[in-house]
């Protein structure tokens, strides 16, 4: 898993101190990352995982998003606009506020499955697969570049990419609609899978996360 | 139909762990499957056949075998293949000592196992990398890797008796951490296991064993298992086991004690044993196995990994050096169309080599990306030089037009490109340098230019 990120492509403001402490869980706990499927290894997996990692440790009042990169980046940030609608049961929301290393654990395997979720579905119709593969090229590097106002004697913005954004992101909230009960299943899922990995090398989860009778 | 048969009948050797018959059957079934063209199934063979030589103890031949099946991966390797190269690589580095690559080639295996749910080999693998990380004492690491590997064992329903592979890793993790406890455990299931078969882990079991007691402080009984383990290894003339007794025996003096102290080292000694030449087998750099740019990467010397451009380019950075990040990208949808996949591949071809020809007149060095587009770092070129090299590589690229019934097409050229001087100095770095080149290029393609200037 890539560490080299700019915490500026971040959907939330975050400390050097904050950035510092992921990057340096990628390294520690690197065995735990290798679930992550290998021909997707991307600059931008990273982030999204460093976000889904911020959001769920965080509480949304200690949140402040990036609004700048709400514009860049529209589909991750619908995306985390999904995951903070889904139910995380409550003692392990609670250990996930004490405990990075499991709200880490959670990330990669939220990502993971989310991913893996919304790529069959994006694949159901021939049109939006080419979209969303199309978009997927675009996930080796930042995109804040593509913005940057020396470019507006050429474009205001990029239109190309912005539209592709747009599409995608049109096809998620469908797909979102649709499948609402199986979404929320595999979030679920996915945080069962993290807690027990977790259990099984650092312990019980209510050892300290206030795990509710 | 035949290969098949004889294929189906190695796995069922292999699965029973007969590994000297693999080897006599691997060393017919192989030569068939390469004269056949079947390269799926000689990658197959290799694969039984570097397992086998690598659990007899036969590590020359294992280096011999490993040599070729990777240049056969890296041409034909699908997934499955490549999961199983890295494992097998793992423990060729191990064997040569260099755990760092091990532990790198190990966790690759690990990610393919993940991604293909072979359960069997991301428990032996997690085994073999927690041996391989208490080896370089990251002892937290190991021990996440060996907690890990009990979980994802407890989980597996049904499991195939090879994956008492990862046992000899685990009893060597129990054992340097002196954990008698679940050394004892393991070595119980590992030997009901292989009962009754004729393997060569009794002599590896004693190696561990005899670790595990001079851990504990117990040198009488560690001699012992020693003495046991070197006559066995003897037999077996496995000299990478004997060379591994003789340095504890060395490290910790139990010369005096140790019976055959002479013996061992006059056997290593006639052994004239050539030391593997690891760098035969050297790409475990993991895009040398992505399909677009294996070609290219072999072809051109010059044509460097990503890992190493990023390092290359860190430190120029680091030394104040000042460089151009230089990104094409060749739009070639309509001609293959209109001429086919492979005219098209050949097509592109000619343009690298264009490219290639001009480029390294600087000082520069190559990134493929794809077939289509590509990076290049170019140092020490002052701008008139720099744009001098784009005119250049303009007039040669568009004179490579294709002809066609309908008449001449020209093949849409676009590049990108960035001073490291015009990014803030904080900011230039690998990433940030590849992403403007990449937004400059995409402004050119969108305005169908050759290139944009700010």
């Amino acid at each position: 898993m890539q560490a080299k990120l700019d915490k500026s492509d971040c959907m939330f403001l975050i400390s050097d101190e904050k950035l510092n402490q992921f990057q340096q869980m990628i390294d520690e706990l690197d065995l735990f990352t290798l679930v992550l499927p290998f021909v997707e290894e991307s600059y931008q997996r990273s982030i999204w995982i460093l976000d889904i990692w911020y959001s769920i440790s965080n509480e949304e009042i200690n949140r402040i998003s990036n609004p700048e990169n709400t514009m860049i980046y529209p589909y991750r940030n619908s995306i985390l606009g999904i995951i903070k609608t889904l139910p995380i049961k409550r003692y392990i929301q609670l250990a996930l506020y004490e405990n990075e290393r499991l709200a880490f654990l959670c990330a990669i395997y939220i990502y993971n499955e989310l991913d893996d979720f919304i790529s069959k579905k994006m694949a159901i119709k021939e049109e939006v697969k080419e979209n969303f593969d199309a978009l997927k090229k675009y996930s080796n590097k930042s995109l804040r570049p593509f913005f940057d106002s020396k470019y507006i004697e050429y474009e205001n913005y990029p239109k190309k990419l912005a539209m592709l954004q747009n599409t995608v992101v049109n096809e998620l909230h469908e797909i979102h609609k649709k499948y609402e009960i199986p979404l929320s299943w595999t979030f679920e899922k996915a945080i069962d899978d993290a807690s027990k990995v977790y259990e099984a090398v650092f312990g019980l989860i209510n050892d300290w996360g206030g795990r509710v009778p | 139909m035949i290969i098949s048969n004889q294929i189906e009948h190695l796995k069922n050797l292999y699965k029973d762990l007969k590994f000297l018959e693999v080897i006599q059957f691997g060393t017919i079934t192989l030569p068939i499957t390469l004269q056949e063209k079947r390269y799926d199934d000689a990658l197959i063979c290799y694969q039984y056949l570097a397992s086998a030589y690598y659990e007899n103890g036969s590590y020359e031949n294992f280096h011999v075998v490993m040599t070729e099946y990777e240049k056969l991966c890296l041409t034909y390797g699908k997934d499955e293949n490549k999961m199983y190269f890295y494992y097998l690589y793992s423990l060729l580095q191990v064997i040569v000592r260099d755990f760092d690559a091990a532990v790198e080639a190990t966790k690759k295996s690990i990610k393919y196992a993940h991604f293909l749910k072979y359960h069997d080999l991301i428990v032996v693998n997690y085994y073999n990398i927690a041996a391989q990380l208490v080896h370089k004492k990251e002892l937290e690491k190991a021990r996440i890797g060996m907690s890990l590997a009990k979980f994802y064992k407890n989980n597996i329903c049904e499991s195939n008796i090879t994956i008492v592979r990862g046992y000899i890793g685990a009893l060597y993790y129990f054992a340097t951490m002196g954990n008698n406890e679940e050394f004892q455990e393991v070595k119980q299931v590992f030997l009901k296991l292989i009962k009754d078969r004729q393997t060569f882990y009794d002599a590896k079991i004693s190696f561990a064993e005899a670790i595990l007691t001079l851990n504990l402080g117990q040198l009488e009984e560690s001699v012992i298992f020693f003495e046991y383990a070197y006559l066995r290894f003897k037999e077996q003339q496995n000299i990478m086991f004997l060379i591994n007794i003789e340095e504890y025996i060395n490290n910790f003096n139990l010369g005096d004690k140790f019976q055959y102290t002479k013996e061992l080292r006059e056997i290593i000694k006639n052994s004239h044993r050539k030391p593997l030449d690891i760098n035969n087998v050297k790409s475990v750099l993991s895009d040398l196995f992505e399909d677009d740019t294996s070609t290219l990467s072999i072809k051109y010397p010059n044509v460097i990994s990503k890992e190493l451009i990023v390092q290359h380019v860190e430190h120029a950075l680091q030394n104040n050096e000042t460089l151009y990040c230089f990104h094409w990208c060749f739009i070639t949808d309509e001609i293959e169309e209109l001429f086919g996949k492979l005219f098209v591949e050949q097509l592109l071809f000619t343009l690298f080599e264009t490219v290639y020809h001009f480029i390294f007149k600087h000082n520069a060095e190559v990134n493929v990306l794809s077939k289509n587009e590509g990076e290049a770092f170019i140092r020490g070129i002052s701008e008139s030089e720099f744009f001098e090299l784009l005119m250049e590589l303009e007039e040669k690229l568009q004179s490579k037009v294709v002809h066609s019934k309908m008449g001449i097409l020209e093949v849409p050229i676009h590049f990108g490109f960035i001073h490291s001087n015009q990014l803030p100095e904080k900011q230039a770095s690998y990433e940030q340098l590849t992403a403007h080149a990449d937004a400059s290029l995409y402004y050119a393609k969108s305005h169908g230019q050759l290139y944009i200037y700010n």
